[in-house]
């Protein structure tokens, strides 16, 4: 081999690279579970925020106040909305409507009630999924002889993170808990190909469980399928997946530092490397810490290999890797257990979710001008005992959310609907949810549609764009005629709830139907000209001999697709 | 409870285009169109693009060899031969540009720089950019066939097909479910309802809304618009497309019907060499024959002028990084921060090769009026790149990348 103090030698420089980021995997988790969906006429549970207890508004109420925020804040019945889809992932009653009408004070209730719903749950594990980038479906976990397949395989490894999320949130335990817990979730799938020795199979189901092979307590940093996901190799020697935690709990990532490497650099010579890493003003900016933490994963590096099990006589692998001595930012430590305590006594892993949680709801990356807010929401966050309810609760109060402008910080004037919430809510409407092989096509990452409509590929994790394109509406127009047909002639009693006792079978008052629909569906009844339009397409579609039951599943299908439906 | 499997409304596409006005895919358009052809892993430059035997430094492949066409000073080897035929016909079509910075030796951070110019950038990549300084009228102004795709706040440009021709089923009412849907009696109506729908659209773009909110109010109604155009084209929709030839075949079918400004395609293939650099052979060689095939496609299919398409297509071919120039112990190469890319077409200055590589392989500059080469630059900057694509374009490069300098010696005069 050639070499010089002048050149480098590849292996270290792949310091960086991610053997995962190269490949195609793909995957997701199934459709969360989901109440059934409230009939227009339902009500929440008990306590201040009662809509069958407050008083009402006459039936032919419209809310005419102006759909969009000028910056002096949402009116009631769209903040309602918007904080009933961002918490629960469904529109509010109309029940609810009114009655936060007649008592504006009991929005905090309802905010709580939110928080308690199952449909919270599942926003934070989608939240935290995109974060983590775990649904895909290549965990590279080969089906054994008489095992599992390969399906129900992929589709348990894909949950393990996001099951110990969900216990979290449902729970109320703090955050940290992600990388303190002594515990993990299974399922009969993962018991039987992970060490697991306590999973109850007369139960079946997910389970909380713990590993048997003597791994410290710390949560996803000792998830098998974290390993599984972020993989590594000989030369990589675990930077990337020292990369992974770094991005997903500090929002720091090392591969967003662009370097100007310089000339008189070696990267052919493993020793010029090391020197280069150590001295080289260019990669120490990002090596001097990223390498001691990297030292830390030794015992996971053949996790693949040896049975999927952590190998606790592994612990000063870094001797012969990367050569330094395990340590988080100058402080040593030895386990996954010192690295998850030094992580989360870290400021910026309470900073890093709430700002991701901020952005999330804005719809917008963070900026300078948000630093005061930001700082304001981890106080509330810490001081609530870092619970996924302290965070939401306190960022759907900032003004900014709720549509005022607050200083330089703009209101959020409106979002579009991301394919898991506009899922959620047309569920929750119509009992329709896109399956294909039982997989949530809102959810799920192969089957492509979660992309097209706008989600972010588990590969590249980028922010969500804030904006329609032609495969984001034809997944809108698709979802919504599916979903309008299941209700319009399928389902009885989801056709019962939206429709009404009478369906759309009989002799119905246009407008009467047409106002239920688009209270369930806007929050709102229709103007009078919104009345004409759509009575004059009904006639047309009579007119050329459509079925009124069809020509019903028509208009609860432009309905879907409506502005007034999709932004929010 | 329903489940069996249903193909939705099997007959839904052709009841919709019988229903559906017809519109003229062909309009008369000299706008200036794009292919990228994106090799995603990081291909190896010292392949192909850069002879260096005479470094100490350097190991270059067993068995290669120099090789001269035209002004190109190459790399030739016997088991790539469709390098040196493709350079043997199209070396005049031909710009290569060697030694340019990606700043990085992560994959994502450099798929980012390469496109966008920046690791940070919020700004949409070249082919976002680029088709929207084009005409307006193009149903999917930079379509996305396989590849990376950053196209920030510019997203209604793009349209993506999905790995198994999603947006082929979504444009014809086609897509799969769990549940029955034998009965979907909107077919044959949705012209109907898309053009109430536009109405509505119309009326919220009326309202006095901020501009953020605007944006995804007008973001809707032109996509609307643009799938409306996409139901009604009285045209095979080309998207479903498996490997590299393939796709160029939909690219050249997209840009013929006048659908897209810019397409985007990958190869697919594996170019992540860090096990056996040997891996790369195959590659460049199959890169090579899709490239000759689409430059002879090119040059026999009109385009809407009723020119030759080669004569208002220009072809990137580009890849996020180059591989290390010393085989590691395996014989791979792995990440290196410096790389090559080529333009094939129209608007180039054929037959030149910029830019180059110092006796360690690290890029070179050169400057972008006269194609000197300025050895005290470090490699050709990303950002440069992509003003010159911007310049190609026929758009300003200084109002999008205020700090970069447009290659103009690589445009053609």
């Amino acid at each position: 081999m050639k070499g010089s103090v002048l050149m480098i030698r590849q292996s270290t420089l792949a310091i960086f690279f991610f053997v995962l980021a190269c490949g195609q995997q793909t995957g997701s988790e199934g459709p969360p579970s989901k109440p059934p969906p409230e009939s227009a006429n339902s009500h929440a549970d008990d306590g201040a925020f009662n809509p069958e207890a407050g008083g009402s508004e006459p039936d032919n109420v419209i809310d005419n106040r102006p759909m969009d925020s000028a910056g002096g804040g949402l009116n009631s019945r769209r903040l309602l909305a918007r904080i009933s889809l961002d918490l629960r992932g469904r529109r509010p009653t109309e029940l609810e409507l009114r009655h936060l009408d007649s008592q504006p004070d009991a929005l905090n209730t309802f905010i709580e009630q939110a928080l308690d719903d199952a449909g919270f749950v599942d926003r934070v594990a989608d939240h935290m999924a995109r974060i983590m980038r775990s649904r895909y479906e290549s965990y590279p976990i080969a089906p054994a002889d008489g095992g599992f397949d390969e399906e129900s395989i992929q589709r348990a490894a894909g949950r393990e993170a996001t099951e110990l999320v969900r216990h979290i949130v449902s729970e109320k335990r703090p955050y940290s808990e992600v990388l303190t817990a002594d515990y993990t979730f299974a399922n009969e799938v993962l018991a039987a190909e992970f060490p697991i020795s306590d999973y109850d199979s007369s139960v079946g189901g997910w389970q909380q469980v713990r590993y048997s092979d003597q791994r410290p307590p710390a949560g996803l940093l000792v998830s098998n399928t974290f390993y599984l996901r972020y993989l590594t190799d000989g030369i990589n020697h675990n930077r990337g997946r020292a990369n992974a935690v770094s991005r997903i709990f500090l929002c720091d990532d090392y591969l967003k530092r662009p370097i100007d490497f310089p000339r008189n650099i070696n990267l052919n010579d493993e020793t010029g490397v090391q020197n280069a890493v150590r001295e080289n003003p260019a990669c120490q900016s990002c090596h001097a810490t990223l390498d001691p933490l990297a030292s830390f994963f030794g015992p996971f590096t053949l996790i693949e290999d040896e049975g999927r099990r952590y190998d606790p006589d592994a612990l000063d692998a870094w001797e012969e890797t990367t050569e330094v001595p395990p340590s988080y930012f100058g402080q040593d430590g030895e386990t996954m257990a010192d690295l998850a305590g030094a992580m989360v006594a870290d400021p910026r892993f309470a900073l890093c979710i709430v700002r991701r949680t901020y952005e999330d709801l804005l719809d917008r990356p963070a900026t300078a001008a948000d630093r005061i807010a930001l700082q304001g929401h981890t106080q509330r966050f810490i001081e609530g005992g870092m619970t996924f309810h302290a965070l939401y609760r306190s960022l759907v109060n900032d003004p900014v959310y709720r549509g005022q402008n607050d200083g330089e910080r703009l209101a959020l004037a409106g979002k579009l609907m991301r394919p898991a919430t506009l899922g959620d809510a047309i569920f929750a409407l119509t009992r329709f949810r896109w399956q294909l092989d039982g997989w949530d096509a809102m959810r799920n990452e192969n089957m492509g549609y979660r992309v097209l409509g706008g989600g972010v590929s588990s590969l590249s994790g980028e922010f969500p764009s804030r904006l329609a394109n032609v495969t984001r509406v034809l997944v809108q127009e698709r979802i919504a005629e599916l979903a309008a047909a299941y209700v319009g002639y399928f389902d009885d009693d989801a056709h019962r709830i939206l429709f009404g006792d009478d369906g759309i079978h009989g002799e119905r008052d246009f407008t009467e139907l047409l106002n239920r629909l688009t209270t369930s569906i806007w929050g709102r009844h229709s103007t009078p000209a919104e009345a004409d339009d759509y009575r004059a397409l009904y006639a047309s579609l009579i007119a050329d001999e459509m079925a009124v039951d069809s020509a019903w599943v028509a208009i609860v299908s432009l309905l879907l697709r409506d502005p007034q439906f999709l932004i929010y | 409870m329903l489940n069996r499997r249903h193909f939705i409304g099997s007959v839904a596409g052709a009841a919709m285009f019988a229903a559906a006005p017809r519109i003229r895919a062909q309009q008369l358009n000299t706008d200036r169109k794009f292919i990228f052809i994106y090799a995603e892993g990081g291909w190896d430059p010292l392949a192909v693009f850069a002879p260096l035997f005479d470094s100490q430094y350097i190991d270059m492949e067993p068995g290669s060899q120099r090789m001269s066409v035209g002004q190109f000073r190459l790399v030739d080897h016997q088991n790539r031969p469709q390098v040196r035929t493709f350079f043997n016909r199209w070396h005049a079509q031909t710009t290569v540009i060697n030694g340019i910075s990606t700043r990085s030796v992560g994959h994502e951070a450099c798929t980012v720089v390469s496109l966008t110019g920046d690791a940070g950038a919020v700004r949409p990549d070249w082919p976002t950019l680029m088709a929207g300084g084009g005409e307006t009228r193009y149903s999917l102004p930079s379509l996305v066939l396989g590849g990376p795709s950053f196209p920030g706040d510019l997203e209604s440009l793009v349209g993506r097909t999905g790995d198994s021709g999603q947006l082929d089923a979504l444009v014809r009412g086609e897509v799969e479910a769990d549940a029955d849907f034998s009965r979907l009696e909107l077919d044959g109506h949705r012209v109907r309802l898309d053009a109430f729908l536009k109405r509505r659209f119309a009326r919220h773009l009326n309202t006095d809304s901020p501009a953020e909110l605007m944006a995804i109010k007008e973001s809707l109604s032109s996509s609307l618009d643009r799938a409306t155009q996409l139901k009604g084209l009285d045209t095979d929709l080309p998207f479903l497309a498996e490997g590299l030839d393939g796709q160029l075949d939909s690219a050249i079918s997209v840009l013929r019907h006048g659908l897209s400004r810019c397409v985007t395609v990958t190869d697919g293939g594996d170019w992540d060499s860090h096990e056996d650099n040997a891996d790369q052979a195959p590659l460049f060689n199959s890169l090579f024959a899709s490239l000759d095939r689409l430059m002879n496609q090119l040059s026999s299919t009109r385009g809407e002028s009723g020119r030759p398409l080669i004569d208002e297509t220009t072809v990137i071919v580009m890849s996020e990084m180059g591989r290390t120039p010393m085989y590691n112990d395996t014989g791979g190469r792995d990440h290196w921060p410096y790389t090559s890319a080529m333009f094939l077409g129209a608007g180039i200055q054929g037959g030149q090769q910029f830019g180059g590589y110092d006796p360690s392989f690290s890029g070179i500059g050169f400057d972008g009026q006269t194609g000197r080469l300025m050895p005290d630059q470090l490699g050709v900057s990303s950002m440069d790149f992509g003003a010159t694509l911007l310049a190609l374009a026929g758009l300003d490069p200084g109002r999008y990348l205020p700090q970069s300098r447009s290659l103009n010696i690589v445009l053609a005069s």
